[in-house]
C-alpha cells in the first residue's frame, strides 16, 4: 500500500508545478506595476496573496492578515525597484512576508512562548480531525492545518514549494538555505504528510503529537 | 492521476487543496494594497501633509533669508545690515536674482517623495533643511561683502549653530549648496527601521529584499 518513498511525494510536487498557470502574464504584470500600473499591481496581488497568506497562516496563525498587510505596504512601496520575473517576484514577496512574520514572532516573544504557540495552533480549525477530514474532501483549511503539524523547516519548505509556487532554488533563497537543504526538508515533509494521511485512516493524532513539532517555531525559522 | 499509488494521490490532493484558488476573504486586503500602491506612486499625498509645518516654517525663514539676501546684495562694503534692526527699508526690494531660496522651500515634498506611510515616523531630520539652504544662499549672496558682520544677524544664528561656529559657516554652506536643493539626500529615507528587511541571513543580491528604495520615484 505504501507508495515507493522515492517517487510519491516528488511526483505530487511535479504534478502541482505543471498545473501552475500564466507566468508570462505575471512577469508582464511585474513590469507594468513597476511603471506604476495599478491594474497590473492588482493582478500581482490576486496571484500572490492567497499563497502568501496561507504561508503566513502557518507561521503566525491568526495574525496572518496583519502581517500580509504589512508585507503589501512594503511591496507597494518597493516594487518600483524590483528587478526580476514572476518567479523572482513570488520569491521576493515571500521573503518580505517571512521577515515581517519573524518580526511579528519576535514581538510575540514578550508573551510566554507556550501561550503563543497554543494560540497559533488553536486558530487552526479542527486540527484533531485534520487527517480524517483530509481523507474525505480535502479542504484548504484542513490541508494547511495538516501541513502546520510538520516541523517548521519542513512546513516552510512544503509551503514555499507547493503553495507559494517556488522551485527549490527560489525557496532556498527565501529561507537562506541551500537548495539541497530545502529539497531534503520538502521531501521529509511530504513523507511525513503521507504518514499523517495514513495515520488518519487508523487513529486520529493525539494532541501531544500536534503540539510537539511546533514548539520550536521561532528557532526553526532562523 | 492513476490509482497506482493511492497514498501519493492523496498527498497530491492534499497539496492541491493547500494551493487551491483564492477563497472568500483571502483577497480582502486588495483595496488596502492598491491604496498603498497609489500612495507610494504619488509623492504628493502623505509626505506633504506630514511636513506641512516644516514646509511653512521653511517658507517663513526663507522669506526672511530672501530679504536678507536682497539687503546683502545691495549693501555696499558690508554695512552691518541686520544690526540696524531695520530691514523694512529694503523689504520690498525684489531679491536680486535669487530664486533659489523659494524653490528650496518647495523641496521637501520631493526629497521625501518615495517615503512610505509606514516608515515616515520619526525621521524629521531635515535632509537639507530648506531654511538652512536659504540662509546659505543669503550668506553667499553677500560674497565680497563682510560675512563676519552679516553673521551677527539673529537670523543667521541657526545657521551658525548648525555649522558649529561662525568660522565654519563658509565651509558648511559650500557643502550644503553643492549637495543642494532638491533631489539630493534622499538616502535619508533609508532609515533604521528598514534594516531588518535587508539583513536577514543570506538574502542574496538578486533578491532585493525589502531594500529601501534608493531613488525617489519619478
Amino acid at each position: 500500500m505504501v507508495a515507493s518513498p522515492a517517487e510519491g511525494p516528488e511526483r505530487a510536487l511535479d504534478r502541482l508545478a505543471r498545473s501552475r498557470p500564466g507566468d508570462a502574464d505575471l512577469t508582464a504584470a511585474v513590469h507594468r506595476a513597476r511603471g506604476g500600473d495599478e491594474d497590473a499591481f492588482r493582478v500581482l496581488y490576486r496571484a500572490v496573496q492567497p499563497g502568501m497568506l496561507r504561508y503566513l497562516r502557518v507561521l503566525v496563525g491568526d495574525d496572518a492578515e496583519d502581517v500580509a498587510s504589512e508585507t503589501w505596504l512594503q511591496v507597494a512601496r518597493d516594487v518600483v525597484s524590483f528587478r526580476g520575473d514572476a518567479d523572482g517576484f513570488r520569491g521576493w514577496v515571500a521573503t518580505i512576508a517571512r521577515h515581517r512574520a519573524m518580526d511579528h514572532l519576535r514581538r510575540e516573544r514578550r508573551r510566554p512562548a507556550a501561550e503563543a504557540q497554543d494560540d497559533r495552533l488553536r486558530e487552526m480549525p479542527g486540527r484533531e480531525d485534520t487527517a480524517g477530514a483530509a481523507l474525505e474532501a480535502v479542504t484548504t483549511e484542513a490541508a494547511l492545518a495538516l501541513i502546520a503539524r510538520l516541523p517548521t523547516d519542513q512546513a516552510e519548505a512544503v509551503l514555499l514549494r507547493a503553495v507559494v509556487g517556488l522551485d527549490a532554488k527560489g525557496a532556498a533563497r527565501v529561507l537562506g538555505k541551500s537548495p539541497g537543504a530545502v529539497r531534503t526538508a520538502a521531501y521529509r515533509g511530504l513523507h511525513r504528510l503521507a504518514e499523517y494521511l495514513r495515520e488518519g485512516a487508523a487513529t486520529p493524532p493525539s494532541p501531544a503529537t500536534v503540539t510537539q513539532p511546533s514548539a520550536s517555531t521561532l528557532k526553526g525559522m532562523r | 492521476m492513476s490509482a497506482q499509488h493511492p497514498g501519493s494521490d492523496r498527498l497530491a490532493d492534499l497539496l492541491a487543496a493547500a494551493a487551491a484558488p483564492a477563497r472568500d476573504g483571502e483577497l480582502a486586503g486588495e483595496q488596502a494594497a492598491l491604496a498603498a500602491f497609489r500612495n507610494a506612486r504619488s509623492p504628493a499625498h502623505q509626505p506633504r501633509r506630514r511636513s506641512m509645518i516644516e514646509t511653512m516654517r521653511g517658507r517663513l525663514l526663507t522669506a526672511k533669508a530672501a530679504a536678507i539676501a536682497a539687503v546683502a546684495a545691495t549693501t555696499v562694503g558690508g554695512v552691518a545690515l541686520a544690526a540696524s534692526g531695520s530691514l523694512s527699508a529694503e523689504h520690498s526690494a525684489p531679491p536680486t536674482g535669487h530664486p533659489a531660496p523659494e524653490s528650496a522651500a518647495d523641496a521637501p515634498p520631493t526629497t521625501t517623495g518615495s517615503a512610505d506611510a509606514r516608515t515616515n515616523g520619526p525621521s524629521d531630520r531635515p535632509s537639507p533643511n530648506p531654511s538652512l539652504v536659504g540662509l546659505c544662499h543669503a550668506y553667499t549672496a553677500g560674497a565680497g561683502s563682510d560675512h563676519g558682520k552679516a553673521l551677527q544677524s539673529p537670523a543667521f544664528r541657526v545657521l551658525i549653530d548648525t555649522a558649529g561656529g561662525p568660522d565654519r559657516v563658509p565651509g558648511y554652506c559650500a557643502g550644503l549648496l553643492a549637495g543642494a536643493p532638491g533631489a539630493d539626500h534622499s538616502g535619508g529615507n533609508g532609515r533604521p527601521s528598514e534594516e531588518p528587511n535587508g539583513h536577514h541571513g543570506s538574502a542574496p543580491s538578486t533578491h532585493p529584499t525589502g531594500r529601501p528604495t534608493d531613488h525617489p520615484s519619478h
